[in-house]
């Protein structure tokens, strides 16, 4: 559960959220509605603890979201930035890490060809350099760790822009069946239409 | 023994090749006359102060004296790196004279002792000018180090953010940057490493060899310092991203905003 109390968080003198309260609870999926620039990835970078609210406190999991439990947190999270900042590297080699890194919560790396297939990706890709990676298939290959990482909270900032539409559609009913909480920003209409979405409109 | 000397009037005539350089200069609006006439002023100014103080400090020759002289050269190192790499000299300062320090202490002290068997280990005639060389080439290996480390970090942000949040470790999310730019710093050394003797001749070889000393003795001591060098770069560059960390990052592991000079 993320609880956010009397949250108030300014940035470059611009007050994006001012005494802001909000509860979300486990497995709700939430799309965060609002025009652009209007702070909506905000929320994100201070529930990754990226940016230090003003005043008031947020709590995850019934955790303070400070220093002592900041990695805790973290793990907690999966976030998938809208420019799918992956490292420079082969989708190979970061799996690889990402299994060496996360022993306490292995990676479901069993189920790897099966999230290849619903994500339409060929295995060939992960010997490829993720920087010579088409927009659609990086952003594949970030969903593709979200899966394999399996962990309870999702912060997905615009996650199926460079998809076509069938694929759109696969990745929204695959989310929003899983037992997690996600809470997304994002223009598409697949996920403003899909029945188990709760909206959340920003300002 | 020791080289001839050379009088001051046959030093000065040394000018004389610098009417042409100044008329082509001009000639060809090269806009450097100003800067060369300023530069070989400064070197001969700065280094008229070194060769009188050099003298005072070899007459005294007291060891807390040269400990002073070393700590104060350690310290105008500190401040030319920070203010070079465009950090923020009191953030900074700290941890990056102790990531300085501590090798070069050791290091300088196990030259003296161990390599090269001194039997007076505060001898200025050893102690000064070795630890100059060694200070003045760390000098540019930590400011590749460090401006390298921050300012990659600042420019890349995004992508620090999102490997931090991807793998929980810190230590893991800054390795690319930090092995990019651990590798930039020493690289210059390790290249002149490779190619000495083939190309030129060291300044510290040569010296020694108008001093009077054999070449096998002065190429001794050239592979001597080269290692002392190499050592101490590879140390203060690989601790001063470590001691800094906890100045340029705050508890939730994101790059301090104000640690940039300037600008």
């Amino acid at each position: 559960m993320i609880s956010i109390q009397d949250m108030s968080f300014t940035m470059d003198g611009n007050p994006v959220f001012s005494d802001f309260s909000m509860e979300i609870n486990s497995g709700t999926k939430m799309l965060i509605k609002g025009r652009s620039g209007s702070g909506k990835t905000s929320l994100f970078k201070l529930l990754l603890g990226f940016a230090q609210p003003d005043t008031g406190n947020i709590r995850i999991n019934g955790l303070a979201l400070d220093k002592t439990h900041i990695r805790e947190i973290r793990n907690s999270f999966f976030y998938l930035s809208q420019d799918v900042d992956l490292p420079h590297e082969t989708g190979r080699t970061l799996i690889a890490r990402l299994e060496r890194l996360n022993r306490e919560h292995p990676l479901v790396i069993d189920s790897l060809g099966h999230f290849l297939t619903l994500l339409d990706l060929p295995p060939s890709l992960l010997e490829k350099k993720i920087p010579v990676l088409s927009g659609g298939e990086r952003q594949r290959l970030g969903l593709l760790m979200g899966f394999l990482l399996d962990r309870p909270i999702w912060l997905l900032d615009e996650p199926t822009s460079a998809l076509d539409d069938a694929m759109k559609e696969i990745v929204v009913d695959y989310i929003t069946a899983m037992d997690k909480t996600i809470l997304v920003v994002s223009h598409d209409r697949v996920w403003e239409a899909h029945p188990d979405i709760t909206k959340f409109n920003w300002r | 023994m020791g080289a001839q000397d050379l009088s001051i009037l046959s030093l000065l005539s040394f000018l004389l090749f610098l009417v042409p350089v100044l008329f082509i200069g001009r000639y060809l609006r090269l806009g450097l006359n100003k800067a060369i006439v300023t530069g070989a002023t400064r070197m001969c100014i700065q280094l008229g102060f070194v060769g009188l103080y050099l003298e005072f400090l070899f007459r005294f020759n007291s060891p807390l004296l040269n400990i002073a002289y070393l700590l104060l050269m350690v310290v105008i190192a500190c401040y030319t790196v920070l203010r070079s790499s465009n950090l923020k000299v009191t953030t900074f300062f700290i941890p990056l004279f102790l990531a300085l320090t501590i090798p070069f202490t050791l290091i300088l002290f196990f030259f003296d002792l161990v390599v090269i068997e001194l039997s007076s280990l505060f001898d200025a005639r050893y102690l000064i000018p070795i630890g100059g060389m060694l200070l003045g080439n760390c000098l540019r290996s930590l400011i590749i180090g460090l401006d390298q480390f921050y300012s990659g970090i600042k420019k890349q942000e995004k992508e620090y953010l999102f490997t931090l949040a991807l793998y929980g470790s810190r230590f893991e999310a800054l390795k690319p940057w930090a092995r990019k730019s651990i590798a930039s710093a020493v690289t210059p050394t390790i290249a002149s490493m490779a190619t000495i003797g083939l190309v030129s001749l060291p300044g510290m070889m040569t010296g020694q060899i108008l001093g009077g000393s054999l070449p096998i003795v002065a190429i001794k001591y050239q592979v001597a310092i080269m290692a002392a060098i190499f050592y101490t770069e590879f140390f203060s560059v690989v601790l001063s991203l470590a001691f800094s960390l906890p100045w340029g990052f705050n508890g939730m592991n994101v790059l301090h905003s104000k640690i940039f000079a300037g600008k």
